[in-house]
Protein backbone atom coordinates (compact mmCIF):
# COMPACT_ATOMS: atom_id res chain seq x y z
CA UNK A 1 0.00 0.00 0.00
CA UNK A 2 1.56 3.48 -0.86
CA UNK A 3 0.72 6.39 1.14
CA UNK A 4 1.21 9.66 -0.76
CA UNK A 5 1.50 12.54 1.83
CA UNK A 6 1.78 16.59 2.54
CA UNK A 7 2.49 18.25 5.96
CA UNK A 8 2.23 21.03 7.49
CA UNK A 9 3.03 22.42 10.88
CA UNK A 10 0.33 24.34 12.50
CA UNK A 11 1.19 26.80 15.20
CA UNK A 12 -1.15 26.10 18.67
CA UNK A 13 -2.57 29.51 18.00
CA UNK A 14 -4.24 28.33 15.27
CA UNK A 15 -4.86 25.13 15.62
CA UNK A 16 -8.76 25.29 16.99
CA UNK A 17 -9.25 27.21 14.06
CA UNK A 18 -7.79 25.17 11.84
CA UNK A 19 -10.32 22.17 13.11
CA UNK A 20 -13.42 24.36 12.38
CA UNK A 21 -11.72 24.76 8.68
CA UNK A 22 -11.07 21.34 8.31
CA UNK A 23 -14.74 20.34 9.36
CA UNK A 24 -16.38 22.46 7.13
CA UNK A 25 -14.60 21.39 4.28
CA UNK A 26 -14.73 18.05 4.92
CA UNK A 27 -18.86 18.13 6.42
CA UNK A 28 -17.77 16.08 9.35
CA UNK A 29 -17.28 16.60 13.09
CA UNK A 30 -13.47 16.18 13.86
CA UNK A 31 -12.80 12.48 14.98
CA UNK A 32 -10.69 12.24 18.25
CA UNK A 33 -7.47 10.23 17.90
CA UNK A 34 -5.30 9.11 20.32
CA UNK A 35 -2.54 6.40 19.46
CA UNK A 36 -0.21 4.37 21.61
CA UNK A 37 3.23 4.51 19.74
CA UNK A 38 6.21 2.10 20.24
CA UNK A 39 9.09 2.33 18.20
CA UNK A 40 10.95 -1.01 17.84
CA UNK A 41 14.54 -1.18 16.10
CA UNK A 42 16.07 -4.43 14.83
CA UNK A 43 19.01 -5.67 16.25
CA UNK A 44 21.45 -5.94 13.94
CA UNK A 45 22.72 -9.77 12.98
CA UNK A 46 26.27 -10.72 13.89
CA UNK A 47 26.61 -12.63 11.18
CA UNK A 48 26.70 -9.29 8.53
CA UNK A 49 30.87 -8.58 9.75
CA UNK A 50 31.67 -11.75 7.87
CA UNK A 51 29.92 -11.51 4.70
CA UNK A 52 32.90 -11.76 2.37
CA UNK A 53 33.62 -8.45 0.28
CA UNK A 54 36.42 -8.93 -2.19
CA UNK A 55 35.90 -12.08 -4.55
CA UNK A 56 35.59 -15.49 -3.89
CA UNK A 57 35.88 -18.36 -5.64
CA UNK A 58 33.01 -20.46 -3.50
CA UNK A 59 30.11 -21.18 -5.21
CA UNK A 60 26.70 -20.46 -3.32
CA UNK A 61 23.25 -21.56 -3.67
CA UNK A 62 20.48 -19.60 -4.49
CA UNK A 63 18.88 -19.95 -0.80
CA UNK A 64 22.25 -18.73 0.81
CA UNK A 65 22.68 -15.79 -1.51
CA UNK A 66 19.16 -14.32 -1.28
CA UNK A 67 19.54 -14.74 3.01
CA UNK A 68 22.93 -13.14 2.99
CA UNK A 69 21.47 -10.54 0.70
CA UNK A 70 18.97 -9.89 3.34
CA UNK A 71 21.55 -9.29 6.25
CA UNK A 72 23.32 -7.08 4.16
CA UNK A 73 20.20 -5.68 3.42
CA UNK A 74 18.82 -2.51 5.28
CA UNK A 75 17.04 -2.47 8.09
CA UNK A 76 13.95 -0.39 9.38
CA UNK A 77 12.16 0.78 12.73
CA UNK A 78 8.92 -0.76 12.68
CA UNK A 79 6.62 0.41 15.15
CA UNK A 80 3.78 -1.37 17.52
CA UNK A 81 0.83 1.04 17.09
CA UNK A 82 -2.36 1.04 19.43
CA UNK A 83 -5.16 3.23 19.71
CA UNK A 84 -6.52 3.96 23.16
CA UNK A 85 -9.79 5.37 22.41
CA UNK A 86 -11.00 9.06 24.15
CA UNK A 87 -10.12 9.95 27.49
CA UNK A 88 -11.63 12.80 30.05
CA UNK A 89 -8.61 14.57 28.58
CA UNK A 90 -9.30 15.07 25.75
CA UNK A 91 -13.33 15.60 25.92
CA UNK A 92 -12.01 18.23 27.98
CA UNK A 93 -10.47 19.91 24.91
CA UNK A 94 -13.30 18.70 22.76
CA UNK A 95 -15.47 21.02 25.29
CA UNK A 96 -12.91 23.76 25.22
CA UNK A 97 -12.82 23.71 21.67
CA UNK A 98 -17.08 23.87 21.25
CA UNK A 99 -16.63 21.07 18.98
CA UNK A 100 -19.06 17.83 18.83
CA UNK A 101 -16.47 14.83 18.40
CA UNK A 102 -18.63 12.09 16.76
CA UNK A 103 -17.68 8.76 19.09
CA UNK A 104 -17.48 5.86 16.08
CA UNK A 105 -19.68 3.24 16.84
CA UNK A 106 -17.82 -0.58 16.37
CA UNK A 107 -20.74 -1.19 14.07
CA UNK A 108 -19.25 1.02 11.66
CA UNK A 109 -16.14 -0.34 11.74
CA UNK A 110 -16.89 -3.78 11.46
CA UNK A 111 -19.41 -2.62 8.56
CA UNK A 112 -15.96 -1.29 6.67
CA UNK A 113 -13.47 -4.36 7.41
CA UNK A 114 -13.02 -6.45 4.79
CA UNK A 115 -12.13 -9.71 6.82
CA UNK A 116 -14.13 -11.29 9.39
CA UNK A 117 -14.65 -9.46 12.80
CA UNK A 118 -11.82 -9.80 15.25
CA UNK A 119 -13.12 -12.54 17.68
CA UNK A 120 -13.66 -14.45 14.36
CA UNK A 121 -10.07 -14.28 12.94
CA UNK A 122 -8.63 -14.73 17.13
CA UNK A 123 -6.32 -17.52 16.00
CA UNK A 124 -3.11 -16.02 16.22
CA UNK A 125 -2.41 -15.22 12.21
CA UNK A 126 -1.28 -11.83 11.47
CA UNK A 127 -3.91 -10.15 9.52
CA UNK A 128 -3.09 -7.64 6.40
CA UNK A 129 -5.39 -5.07 7.17
CA UNK A 130 -6.79 -3.36 3.93
CA UNK A 131 -8.54 -0.24 5.81
CA UNK A 132 -6.27 0.46 8.88
CA UNK A 133 -9.13 3.70 9.39
CA UNK A 134 -11.29 1.00 10.41
CA UNK A 135 -9.64 -0.94 13.04
CA UNK A 136 -8.60 2.34 14.69
CA UNK A 137 -11.90 3.11 15.85
CA UNK A 138 -12.91 -0.22 17.26
CA UNK A 139 -14.73 -0.41 20.31
CA UNK A 140 -12.77 -0.91 23.55
CA UNK A 141 -12.92 -4.34 23.51
CA UNK A 142 -11.62 -5.31 20.27
CA UNK A 143 -8.59 -2.62 20.31
CA UNK A 144 -6.07 -4.07 18.84
CA UNK A 145 -2.61 -3.71 18.26
CA UNK A 146 -0.98 -2.68 14.83
CA UNK A 147 2.30 -3.35 13.32
CA UNK A 148 2.77 -0.61 11.23
CA UNK A 149 6.11 -0.11 8.30
CA UNK A 150 6.94 2.76 6.36
CA UNK A 151 9.70 2.80 3.82
CA UNK A 152 11.85 5.55 3.33
CA UNK A 153 10.29 7.72 0.55
CA UNK A 154 10.83 7.71 -2.62
CA UNK A 155 13.14 10.27 -4.26
CA UNK A 156 11.58 13.68 -4.35
CA UNK A 157 11.44 16.24 -7.59
CA UNK A 158 9.51 13.28 -9.60
CA UNK A 159 6.31 13.48 -7.54
CA UNK A 160 4.99 16.78 -6.18
CA UNK A 161 4.24 14.74 -2.83
CA UNK A 162 5.55 12.31 -0.72
CA UNK A 163 4.99 8.78 -1.42
CA UNK A 164 6.45 6.04 -0.03
CA UNK A 165 5.42 2.18 1.07
CA UNK A 166 3.72 1.44 4.28
CA UNK A 167 1.97 -1.63 5.59
CA UNK A 168 -0.56 -2.26 8.89
CA UNK A 169 -0.77 -5.47 9.97
CA UNK A 170 -3.26 -5.85 12.70
CA UNK A 171 -2.16 -8.26 15.13
CA UNK A 172 -4.53 -10.22 16.60
CA UNK A 173 -3.94 -12.76 18.95
CA UNK A 174 -0.66 -13.14 21.39
CA UNK A 175 1.99 -11.11 23.22
CA UNK A 176 2.87 -8.57 20.78
CA UNK A 177 5.82 -7.41 22.30
CA UNK A 178 6.76 -10.98 23.01
CA UNK A 179 6.35 -11.42 18.98
CA UNK A 180 8.71 -8.12 18.28
CA UNK A 181 11.09 -9.66 20.71
CA UNK A 182 11.40 -12.87 18.64
CA UNK A 183 11.39 -10.77 15.43
CA UNK A 184 14.62 -9.47 16.45
CA UNK A 185 13.55 -5.85 17.76
CA UNK A 186 14.33 -3.89 20.80
CA UNK A 187 11.78 -1.61 22.00
CA UNK A 188 13.80 2.08 21.74
CA UNK A 189 11.02 4.90 22.60
CA UNK A 190 6.97 5.25 23.11
CA UNK A 191 5.20 8.44 22.25
CA UNK A 192 1.59 8.83 22.11
CA UNK A 193 -0.32 10.61 19.25
CA UNK A 194 -3.20 12.74 20.18
CA UNK A 195 -5.14 14.85 17.18
CA UNK A 196 -8.01 14.96 15.40
CA UNK A 197 -8.67 13.08 12.28
CA UNK A 198 -10.93 13.97 9.42
CA UNK A 199 -11.93 12.65 5.63
CA UNK A 200 -12.20 14.81 2.66
CA UNK A 201 -13.04 12.48 -0.01
CA UNK A 202 -10.19 10.36 -0.32
CA UNK A 203 -7.47 12.33 1.65
CA UNK A 204 -7.22 11.67 5.44
CA UNK A 205 -6.51 14.76 7.26
CA UNK A 206 -4.80 14.19 10.57
CA UNK A 207 -4.13 17.11 13.02
CA UNK A 208 -1.93 15.85 15.46
CA UNK A 209 0.50 16.36 18.09
CA UNK A 210 3.19 14.06 19.74
CA UNK A 211 3.40 13.67 23.23
CA UNK A 212 5.88 11.96 25.12
CA UNK A 213 5.46 10.37 28.70
CA UNK A 214 6.40 12.65 31.77
CA UNK A 215 10.52 12.71 32.50
CA UNK A 216 11.00 10.06 35.11
CA UNK A 217 8.53 7.46 33.56
CA UNK A 218 10.59 6.37 30.87
CA UNK A 219 10.47 2.76 29.92
CA UNK A 220 13.79 1.24 29.93
CA UNK A 221 13.85 -2.15 27.99
CA UNK A 222 10.35 -2.58 27.95
CA UNK A 223 7.41 -0.73 27.29
CA UNK A 224 4.77 -0.41 30.36
CA UNK A 225 1.92 -2.53 30.51
CA UNK A 226 -1.14 0.43 31.11
CA UNK A 227 -0.76 3.33 28.73
CA UNK A 228 -0.12 6.47 30.50
CA UNK A 229 -3.29 8.74 31.77
CA UNK A 230 -3.09 11.22 28.96
CA UNK A 231 -3.03 14.27 31.35
CA UNK A 232 0.20 13.82 32.42
CA UNK A 233 1.85 13.70 28.73
CA UNK A 234 3.70 16.75 27.72
CA UNK A 235 4.19 17.42 24.01
CA UNK A 236 7.28 16.89 22.32
CA UNK A 237 7.35 20.17 20.77
CA UNK A 238 7.42 22.57 23.66
CA UNK A 239 5.60 25.46 21.39
CA UNK A 240 3.25 23.22 21.33
CA UNK A 241 2.41 23.14 17.82
CA UNK A 242 0.53 20.68 15.66
CA UNK A 243 1.04 18.72 12.59
CA UNK A 244 -1.24 18.74 9.58
CA UNK A 245 -0.64 15.07 7.63
CA UNK A 246 -2.91 14.59 4.76
CA UNK A 247 -2.56 11.78 2.69
CA UNK A 248 -4.31 9.24 0.20
CA UNK A 249 -3.79 5.50 0.11
CA UNK A 250 -3.32 3.72 -2.57
CA UNK A 251 -3.55 0.26 -2.79
CA UNK A 252 -1.53 -0.45 -5.84
CA UNK A 253 1.57 2.15 -5.94
CA UNK A 254 2.67 0.40 -9.09
CA UNK A 255 -0.35 1.60 -11.21
CA UNK A 256 0.54 5.10 -12.46
CA UNK A 257 -3.47 5.59 -13.28
CA UNK A 258 -4.07 5.43 -10.00
CA UNK A 259 -1.49 7.36 -8.28
CA UNK A 260 -1.70 10.29 -10.96
CA UNK A 261 -5.21 10.27 -9.85
CA UNK A 262 -4.25 10.50 -6.00
CA UNK A 263 -1.71 13.17 -6.49
CA UNK A 264 -4.46 15.18 -8.26
CA UNK A 265 -6.49 14.76 -5.83
CA UNK A 266 -3.85 15.71 -2.91
CA UNK A 267 -2.51 18.76 -5.02
CA UNK A 268 -6.17 20.29 -5.12
CA UNK A 269 -6.94 19.49 -1.27
CA UNK A 270 -3.44 21.68 -0.93
CA UNK A 271 -4.86 24.60 -3.26
CA UNK A 272 -7.99 24.09 -1.31
CA UNK A 273 -6.21 25.05 2.11
CA UNK A 274 -4.10 27.68 0.67
CA UNK A 275 -4.90 30.52 2.99
CA UNK A 276 -5.30 28.67 5.95
CA UNK A 277 -1.90 26.31 5.92
CA UNK A 278 0.42 25.79 3.52
CA UNK A 279 0.89 21.53 2.79
CA UNK A 280 4.39 20.53 1.73
CA UNK A 281 6.43 17.55 0.86
CA UNK A 282 7.85 16.31 3.94
CA UNK A 283 11.60 15.65 4.26
CA UNK A 284 12.21 12.83 2.90
CA UNK A 285 15.31 11.76 5.48
CA UNK A 286 13.74 12.94 8.37
CA UNK A 287 10.72 10.43 7.10
CA UNK A 288 13.86 7.90 6.95
CA UNK A 289 13.13 4.58 8.80
CA UNK A 290 16.31 2.66 8.18
CA UNK A 291 18.65 1.72 10.83
CA UNK A 292 21.85 3.55 10.50
CA UNK B 1 -14.80 125.11 -23.99
CA UNK B 2 -16.64 122.42 -25.12
CA UNK B 3 -20.35 120.75 -23.41
CA UNK B 4 -20.35 117.17 -21.74
CA UNK B 5 -21.65 114.48 -24.15
CA UNK B 6 -23.42 111.38 -23.34
CA UNK B 7 -20.19 109.25 -22.73
CA UNK B 8 -18.98 111.85 -20.43
CA UNK B 9 -22.53 112.45 -18.54
CA UNK B 10 -22.26 108.86 -18.30
CA UNK B 11 -19.03 108.14 -17.00
CA UNK B 12 -19.47 111.11 -14.35
CA UNK B 13 -22.81 109.71 -13.14
CA UNK B 14 -21.00 106.22 -12.89
CA UNK B 15 -18.20 107.67 -10.58
CA UNK B 16 -21.42 108.89 -8.55
CA UNK B 17 -22.87 105.49 -7.99
CA UNK B 18 -19.38 104.11 -7.53
CA UNK B 19 -18.87 106.79 -4.87
CA UNK B 20 -22.21 106.29 -3.14
CA UNK B 21 -21.62 102.49 -2.99
CA UNK B 22 -18.86 103.28 -1.28
CA UNK B 23 -19.94 105.63 1.18
CA UNK B 24 -22.78 103.07 2.15
CA UNK B 25 -20.88 100.05 2.71
CA UNK B 26 -18.21 102.31 4.73
CA UNK B 27 -21.61 103.49 6.12
CA UNK B 28 -22.42 100.11 7.12
CA UNK B 29 -19.19 99.22 8.56
CA UNK B 30 -19.21 101.98 10.90
CA UNK B 31 -22.83 101.56 11.79
CA UNK B 32 -22.53 97.80 13.05
CA UNK B 33 -19.16 98.93 15.04
CA UNK B 34 -21.40 101.65 16.60
CA UNK B 35 -24.53 99.23 17.20
CA UNK B 36 -23.01 96.15 18.56
CA UNK B 37 -21.53 96.00 21.64
CA UNK B 38 -18.76 94.24 21.77
CA UNK B 39 -17.42 94.39 18.29
CA UNK B 40 -19.07 92.41 15.40
CA UNK B 41 -18.03 88.72 15.06
CA UNK B 42 -15.09 88.63 13.12
CA UNK B 43 -16.51 86.86 10.01
CA UNK B 44 -18.96 90.02 9.52
CA UNK B 45 -16.03 92.96 9.95
CA UNK B 46 -14.16 90.82 7.50
CA UNK B 47 -17.01 90.50 4.69
CA UNK B 48 -17.40 94.15 4.90
CA UNK B 49 -14.08 94.60 4.46
CA UNK B 50 -13.99 92.75 1.45
CA UNK B 51 -16.75 94.76 0.16
CA UNK B 52 -15.27 97.90 1.07
CA UNK B 53 -11.94 96.86 -0.88
CA UNK B 54 -14.18 95.84 -3.45
CA UNK B 55 -15.36 99.05 -3.80
CA UNK B 56 -12.46 101.20 -3.75
CA UNK B 57 -10.81 98.76 -6.42
CA UNK B 58 -13.42 99.45 -9.02
CA UNK B 59 -13.86 102.96 -8.30
CA UNK B 60 -9.84 103.47 -8.57
CA UNK B 61 -9.89 101.66 -11.91
CA UNK B 62 -12.82 103.72 -12.94
CA UNK B 63 -10.90 107.23 -11.66
CA UNK B 64 -7.63 105.92 -14.06
CA UNK B 65 -9.97 105.02 -16.93
CA UNK B 66 -11.82 108.49 -17.15
CA UNK B 67 -8.42 110.25 -15.71
CA UNK B 68 -8.83 112.49 -18.57
CA UNK B 69 -12.38 113.37 -18.59
CA UNK B 70 -12.22 114.12 -14.71
CA UNK B 71 -8.83 116.12 -14.82
CA UNK B 72 -9.84 118.38 -17.26
CA UNK B 73 -14.18 119.06 -16.05
CA UNK B 74 -14.74 122.32 -14.28
CA UNK B 75 -17.21 122.73 -12.31
CA UNK B 76 -19.60 126.45 -13.33
CA UNK B 77 -22.58 127.59 -12.10
CA UNK B 78 -25.42 128.32 -14.45
CA UNK B 79 -27.22 131.32 -14.31
CA UNK B 80 -30.32 129.81 -13.33
CA UNK B 81 -28.79 128.28 -10.33
CA UNK B 82 -30.45 129.78 -7.44
CA UNK B 83 -27.13 131.13 -6.05
CA UNK B 84 -28.68 133.19 -2.90
CA UNK B 85 -30.53 129.97 -1.87
CA UNK B 86 -28.14 127.02 -2.30
CA UNK B 87 -24.48 129.00 -1.24
CA UNK B 88 -23.43 127.00 1.08
CA UNK B 89 -23.77 124.18 -1.72
CA UNK B 90 -22.67 126.44 -4.19
CA UNK B 91 -19.47 127.09 -2.65
CA UNK B 92 -18.79 123.02 -1.75
CA UNK B 93 -19.11 122.54 -5.22
CA UNK B 94 -17.06 125.29 -6.79
CA UNK B 95 -14.25 124.84 -4.44
CA UNK B 96 -11.26 123.55 -5.36
CA UNK B 97 -9.22 123.04 -2.36
CA UNK B 98 -9.44 120.74 -0.63
CA UNK B 99 -10.54 121.27 3.28
CA UNK B 100 -7.81 121.03 5.72
CA UNK B 101 -9.10 117.84 7.24
CA UNK B 102 -9.05 115.94 3.88
CA UNK B 103 -5.84 117.60 2.59
CA UNK B 104 -4.40 115.48 6.04
CA UNK B 105 -5.57 112.97 5.11
CA UNK B 106 -4.57 112.68 1.37
CA UNK B 107 -1.04 113.37 2.96
CA UNK B 108 -1.09 110.69 5.27
CA UNK B 109 -3.00 108.16 2.75
CA UNK B 110 0.45 109.14 0.26
CA UNK B 111 2.93 108.62 2.79
CA UNK B 112 1.60 104.99 3.48
CA UNK B 113 1.48 104.32 -0.55
CA UNK B 114 4.79 105.40 -1.07
CA UNK B 115 5.96 103.15 2.03
CA UNK B 116 3.76 100.50 1.03
CA UNK B 117 5.12 100.22 -2.50
CA UNK B 118 8.01 102.08 -2.25
CA UNK B 119 8.19 103.34 -5.79
CA UNK B 120 4.33 104.75 -5.64
CA UNK B 121 4.91 107.96 -7.63
CA UNK B 122 2.66 107.16 -9.86
CA UNK B 123 -0.38 106.92 -7.35
CA UNK B 124 0.48 110.38 -5.72
CA UNK B 125 0.95 111.72 -9.32
CA UNK B 126 -2.85 110.13 -9.61
CA UNK B 127 -3.67 111.73 -6.40
CA UNK B 128 -2.45 114.71 -7.27
CA UNK B 129 -3.94 115.06 -10.95
CA UNK B 130 -7.37 113.57 -9.08
CA UNK B 131 -7.04 116.16 -6.42
CA UNK B 132 -8.21 119.22 -8.40
CA UNK B 133 -11.22 117.67 -8.57
CA UNK B 134 -13.16 117.81 -5.31
CA UNK B 135 -15.57 114.95 -5.36
CA UNK B 136 -12.98 112.32 -5.80
CA UNK B 137 -10.18 113.62 -4.11
CA UNK B 138 -12.35 113.67 -1.04
CA UNK B 139 -13.47 110.42 -0.77
CA UNK B 140 -9.89 109.01 -2.05
CA UNK B 141 -8.35 111.35 1.05
CA UNK B 142 -11.16 109.63 3.36
CA UNK B 143 -10.29 106.17 3.52
CA UNK B 144 -6.83 106.34 5.09
CA UNK B 145 -8.90 107.11 8.24
CA UNK B 146 -9.05 104.16 9.91
CA UNK B 147 -6.03 103.64 9.67
CA UNK B 148 -4.31 107.14 10.49
CA UNK B 149 -3.79 105.95 14.36
CA UNK B 150 -1.72 102.91 13.28
CA UNK B 151 0.21 104.94 10.17
CA UNK B 152 2.80 106.43 13.27
CA UNK B 153 3.65 103.23 14.04
CA UNK B 154 4.19 101.73 10.48
CA UNK B 155 6.70 98.71 10.40
CA UNK B 156 9.15 99.21 7.74
CA UNK B 157 9.78 96.31 5.29
CA UNK B 158 12.61 94.84 6.78
CA UNK B 159 10.33 94.52 10.30
CA UNK B 160 7.77 93.18 8.37
CA UNK B 161 9.72 90.35 6.93
CA UNK B 162 11.17 89.51 10.07
CA UNK B 163 7.61 89.25 11.28
CA UNK B 164 6.27 87.19 9.12
CA UNK B 165 9.19 84.56 9.29
CA UNK B 166 8.48 85.01 13.31
CA UNK B 167 5.15 84.19 12.67
CA UNK B 168 5.21 81.22 10.90
CA UNK B 169 6.97 79.28 13.24
CA UNK B 170 5.35 80.48 16.03
CA UNK B 171 1.98 79.48 14.65
CA UNK B 172 3.17 76.28 13.45
CA UNK B 173 4.33 76.12 17.16
CA UNK B 174 0.84 76.86 18.55
CA UNK B 175 -0.71 74.48 16.23
CA UNK B 176 1.14 71.33 17.17
CA UNK B 177 0.94 72.47 21.05
CA UNK B 178 -2.72 71.82 20.70
CA UNK B 179 -4.56 68.25 20.82
CA UNK B 180 -6.56 68.83 18.35
CA UNK B 181 -8.42 65.47 18.58
CA UNK B 182 -8.60 65.47 22.31
CA UNK B 183 -12.26 65.83 23.88
CA UNK B 184 -11.91 68.43 26.41
CA UNK B 185 -10.11 71.69 26.80
CA UNK B 186 -7.29 72.25 28.62
CA UNK B 187 -9.15 74.31 30.96
CA UNK B 188 -10.86 71.91 31.60
CA UNK B 189 -8.77 69.35 32.07
CA UNK B 190 -7.21 71.64 34.53
CA UNK B 191 -10.74 72.15 36.58
CA UNK B 192 -11.36 68.01 36.52
CA UNK B 193 -13.29 66.64 33.46
CA UNK B 194 -15.64 65.24 35.43
CA UNK B 195 -17.37 68.99 36.62
CA UNK B 196 -17.23 69.12 32.72
CA UNK B 197 -21.66 68.70 31.37
CA UNK B 198 -21.14 68.09 27.87
CA UNK B 199 -24.55 66.39 27.32
CA UNK B 200 -23.42 64.10 25.34
CA UNK B 201 -24.56 60.71 25.20
CA UNK B 202 -21.44 59.10 24.15
CA UNK B 203 -18.54 58.50 25.90
CA UNK B 204 -15.86 61.09 25.53
CA UNK B 205 -12.14 60.06 26.04
CA UNK B 206 -10.65 60.56 29.63
CA UNK B 207 -7.19 61.92 28.70
CA UNK B 208 -5.85 60.35 32.15
CA UNK B 209 -7.16 56.67 31.20
CA UNK B 210 -6.37 57.04 27.67
CA UNK B 211 -2.69 54.95 28.20
CA UNK B 212 -4.43 52.09 29.98
CA UNK B 213 -7.64 51.68 27.59
CA UNK B 214 -5.60 52.15 24.36
CA UNK B 215 -5.47 49.39 21.92
CA UNK B 216 -1.35 48.25 21.13
CA UNK B 217 -1.58 49.66 17.91
CA UNK B 218 -2.52 53.31 19.34
CA UNK B 219 0.58 53.06 21.61
CA UNK B 220 2.46 52.85 18.59
CA UNK B 221 1.33 56.32 17.96
CA UNK B 222 1.66 57.97 21.86
CA UNK B 223 5.00 59.37 21.17
CA UNK B 224 3.30 61.60 18.66
CA UNK B 225 0.40 62.31 21.05
CA UNK B 226 2.75 63.44 23.46
CA UNK B 227 4.54 65.83 21.38
CA UNK B 228 0.75 67.29 20.68
CA UNK B 229 -0.34 67.36 24.54
CA UNK B 230 1.61 70.59 25.22
CA UNK B 231 3.70 69.06 28.07
CA UNK B 232 6.77 70.14 29.54
CA UNK B 233 9.79 67.57 28.66
CA UNK B 234 9.62 66.30 32.13
CA UNK B 235 6.33 65.44 32.69
CA UNK B 236 6.48 63.75 29.51
CA UNK B 237 8.84 61.42 30.73
CA UNK B 238 6.28 60.67 32.99
CA UNK B 239 3.66 60.04 30.88
CA UNK B 240 5.94 57.96 28.99
CA UNK B 241 6.74 55.56 32.09
CA UNK B 242 3.17 55.22 32.80
CA UNK B 243 2.09 54.37 29.00
CA UNK B 244 4.38 51.87 29.53
CA UNK B 245 3.86 50.30 32.72
CA UNK B 246 0.14 50.72 31.66
CA UNK B 247 0.76 47.93 28.47
CA UNK B 248 3.13 45.99 30.84
CA UNK B 249 0.15 45.49 33.29
CA UNK B 250 -2.16 44.78 30.01
CA UNK B 251 0.84 41.96 29.34
CA UNK B 252 0.32 40.44 32.87
CA UNK B 253 -3.20 39.72 32.66
CA UNK B 254 -3.51 38.21 28.87
CA UNK B 255 -0.81 36.10 30.80
CA UNK B 256 -2.14 35.42 34.18
CA UNK B 257 -5.76 34.53 32.02
CA UNK B 258 -4.34 31.96 29.37
CA UNK B 259 -2.95 28.99 30.23
CA UNK B 260 -0.04 29.06 32.13
CA UNK B 261 1.31 26.31 30.19
CA UNK B 262 0.95 27.79 26.77
CA UNK B 263 2.26 31.08 27.88
CA UNK B 264 5.50 28.89 29.12
CA UNK B 265 5.53 27.48 25.42
CA UNK B 266 4.66 30.73 23.46
CA UNK B 267 8.17 31.83 23.73
CA UNK B 268 9.44 28.96 22.64
CA UNK B 269 9.96 28.79 18.90
CA UNK B 270 7.98 25.18 17.49
CA UNK B 271 10.03 22.31 16.53
CA UNK B 272 11.13 22.31 12.86
CA UNK B 273 9.35 19.71 11.32
CA UNK B 274 12.14 17.00 10.24
CA UNK B 275 12.62 16.48 14.32
CA UNK B 276 9.03 15.48 14.73
CA UNK B 277 9.64 13.30 12.01
CA UNK B 278 12.73 11.64 13.39
CA UNK B 279 11.04 11.37 16.50
CA UNK B 280 8.26 9.18 15.65
CA UNK B 281 9.91 7.23 13.11
CA UNK B 282 12.90 6.33 15.18
CA UNK B 283 12.30 7.76 18.59
CA UNK B 284 15.20 10.31 18.06
CA UNK B 285 15.85 12.53 20.75
CA UNK B 286 15.10 15.81 18.85
CA UNK B 287 18.36 18.33 19.00
CA UNK B 288 17.95 21.59 20.28
CA UNK B 289 14.92 21.00 22.69
CA UNK B 290 17.93 21.69 25.33
CA UNK B 291 18.40 19.44 28.66
CA UNK B 292 17.09 16.48 27.86
CA UNK B 293 15.92 14.67 31.55
CA UNK B 294 13.72 12.35 29.71
CA UNK B 295 16.12 11.06 27.45
CA UNK B 296 14.64 7.70 26.83
CA UNK B 297 16.97 4.80 26.93
CA UNK B 298 18.03 2.75 24.01
CA UNK B 299 19.08 6.06 22.46
CA UNK B 300 22.84 4.90 22.87
CA UNK B 301 21.64 2.80 20.67
CA UNK B 302 20.60 5.11 17.61
CA UNK B 303 23.15 7.64 18.07
CA UNK B 304 25.57 5.39 17.60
Amino acid sequence: MHELSLFAQVPPSGHDQLLKVLAGVSGMQPQAVLERHLVFKPIRPPGKRTVQVGGSQGVQNAHVQAIQGQLGGELYYMQLVKSVGETSHMLNINHKLGLMVGEESATEAHRQLDGPPASNGANGDLRLSKDKESQEYSSANDRLWRLVFSDLPEVGGRRPVTSRMVSNVDIMDGDPLEFMHALGYTFVSEYYLQGYRFVYHNVIILVHQVLRLPPGTEPRDTPAHEPQPPTDLRPLDPSGAYMLHSSIRVQDGNKPESMALAITELKAFKDLMRGAVDLDVGDRLSLDTRVR
Amino acid sequence: MTSLDAADLKALEQTRQRLFQLTSSLASLQQSIHMSDPLPPWNSLQSLATIISQHLATLSAHLTTHHDLLSSTIVYPLPTFPGRTEESLLGQLLRKKLEPAVEDWVDRGREIATEALGNGNNQSANGQTSGDHAQPSATVGGLPDPTSSASSSRLTEKELDSLWDWARVAANEEARARDWDADYTREEQESGIQNVITGLRRKLRDPDEESSDEEDNEEAIAGDEDEERNIPDDEMEVVGVRRKSGAAGLEFQLRRESEHRAAMMAKKPSLPMTEVFRFMHTGAEPRGVGAEPFGPLGMAGVRR
